[in-house]
């Protein structure tokens, strides 16, 4: 036989075995993602709802949330915001921040708010985790909320006493909370 | 001619078919590894409950991050005991067999607090998760390991050298009661177990003072830490140990009285005898011109002056002052928060 050809069909069969190898290597890969999907993401409840009041309650009732705190005497008025306070934007950001922490890359929550009182003039907005928002947002605009890499949303208009140096004025408070499904 | 390449002679290919026996059996095991511990969650019936107790135990750890004030939270399930609990970066960490791990590990974020330290412990054996948060802390045990009304401020350092040498007054305001009566007796042998127990070396007190109010004046214009003991009166059975300071002056002024304050209440609380007379309380900051007169004229200046309600004169439990002990006790309290503020 041509020693050419022997070689060719040497190199053939080893072609096949290398294919062979690489389709077992993708079919136990398959098996072993199927099984991770069964564990990791097949376990999902849908806890969105309870934990999305449970955040924005602590933008708001924590020490260092929303609500106006007095330190001196460690009392929390419910419902009333300084409006100097709001105003402050990278203050009341960094003191979200440290009040909910998830980490160093916080890929768990964000939210955003926006303050409008009586006379229609607004305020804001405040982020917490700002950079993950907006890029989840998009998401959540298209419509992406079920499934893994789904981000489900809610909005919230709350009531709120506006407490300026002149007094208080009503206004309401929106705060727009995203989650990531897990 | 030289052969190239990897497939160029039998000894490439040999290594080249193991290369891919090891990556399968790798992934094989992998898998099988997975699989089991899936297996093993269903068999036991356990999948469900990881997966419901990392979520709950989260959310009840964010809810407690933001109820106001001391917080108490027992957090009771059955079946907890058979699952190792661990809260670490951030994630509330299920696990059935702590030991041997046979199971998957379940975990859910939670939002840590920064302005609290986190004192947390592995829970196991356990059916039962005690959620204790006080202005400075949050402790997470099997088990109520201190007491819900203590104000634990780690981070009061006010230590100064020869802190006992300061001029201090303790205030009886008993004056104002008539002589004889119960709130009369009962401030006058407070004050008194109190200006012996505390240890400065300067110390006054008001109690024979003969001079009324300019007397007075005069005594805490000489004194840098004034301590006035007084009773409540209101329409209640509560008992409430409350500490009164001013909150007007410099920052650093009211922080100092508030500190002070704190470190007073949480040790007179601290025991337990008189755990069951007070039935709460809290320390409030007072501006001096809108509160009764005679607490305007101690409170007024820019010195550590705290005023102590020591009950409700109206609640039946004020009656256990009547006891010298307890009397006692309260001035170890004081003795204490003193000594723990400066020493």
């Amino acid at each position: 036989m041509d020693k050419k050809l022997l070689k060719s069909k040497r190199a053939d069969f080893i072609s096949f075995n290398v294919l062979f190898h690489i389709m077992e290597i993708m079919f136990i890969i398959t098996v072993a993602v199927f099984v991770f999907f069964i564990v990791h993401v097949e376990k999902n409840i849908d806890t969105f709802p309870i934990e999305s009041e449970i955040l924005i309650d602590r933008m708001l009732y924590s020490n260092n949330g929303l609500w106006l705190y007095d330190q001196d005497i460690g009392r929390l008025y419910p419902g009333i915001l300084e409006l100097e306070t709001f105003k402050n934007k990278p203050k009341i950001e960094s003191s979200l921040n440290k009040t909910m922490y998830y980490g160093k890359e916080n890929k768990r929550a964000a939210a955003e708010l926006v303050l409008e009182d009586k006379d229609k003039n607004k305020f804001g907005p405040i982020y917490y985790n700002e950079q993950k928002y907006k890029e989840w947002v998009e998401w959540y605009k298209a419509g992406v909320i079920e499934g893994a890499g789904g981000r489900k949303g809610k909005t919230k208009e709350i009531s709120v006493m506006i407490k300026d140096k002149d007094g208080s004025v009503p206004g309401t408070l929106s705060i727009t909370v995203l989650i990531p499904n897990r | 001619m030289k052969k190239r390449g990897i497939f160029s002679n039998k000894k490439a290919q040999g290594d080249i078919e193991s290369y891919f026996v090891l990556i399968k059996l790798i992934l094989a095991f992998a898998a099988i590894f997975a699989m089991s511990a899936y297996v093993y969650s269903v068999a036991t019936d356990t999948f469900f409950n990881k997966l419901y107790f990392s979520r709950d135990i989260s959310f009840m750890a964010n809810t407690v991050y933001f109820a106001p004030g001391n917080v108490y939270q027992e957090y009771n399930r059955e079946g907890l005991d058979k699952f190792g609990i661990g809260f670490e970066d951030q994630k509330v960490e299920v696990i059935e067999d702590e030991e041997k791990k046979k199971g998957l590990t379940f975990n859910y974020f939670f939002a840590q607090d920064l302005n609290y330290n986190l004192k947390e412990e592995r829970i196991k054996d356990s059916n039962k998760i005690a959620f204790q948060k006080s202005p400075c802390n949050l402790e997470i045990s099997s088990e109520l390991s201190q007491n819900l009304k203590l104000i634990e401020c780690p981070k009061i350092n006010a230590k100064e050298e020869n802190w006992v040498q300061k001029k201090v007054l303790i205030n009886p305001e008993n004056k104002k009661y008539d002589v004889g009566s119960t709130q009369y007796n009962l401030i006058d042998s407070l004050g008194s177990s109190v200006y012996e127990k505390i240890p400065f070396v300067n110390k006054k007190t008001t109690k024979d003072n003969k001079e009324a109010l300019a007397g007075k004046k005069r005594l805490i214009d000489e004194s840098e830490i004034i301590i006035t003991l007084d009773m409540g009166d209101y329409e209640s059975e509560n008992n409430d140990l409350k500490i009164y300071f001013s909150s007007e002056g410099e920052n650093g002024i009211i922080k100092k009285r508030k500190d002070f304050s704190s470190l007073i209440w949480s040790e007179i609380l601290s025991y337990k005898e008189l755990g069951d007379v007070f039935t709460g309380g809290n320390i409030i900051g007072i501006s001096p011109k809108q509160t009764k007169e005679e607490y305007g004229i101690v409170l007024e200046n820019e010195k550590i002056s705290i005023i102590i309600e020591v009950g409700n004169i109206k609640s039946e439990k004020i009656n256990s002052l009547n006891k010298a002990e307890i009397r006692s006790k309260i001035a170890d309290g004081i003795n204490k928060g003193i000594e723990n503020y400066y020493g």
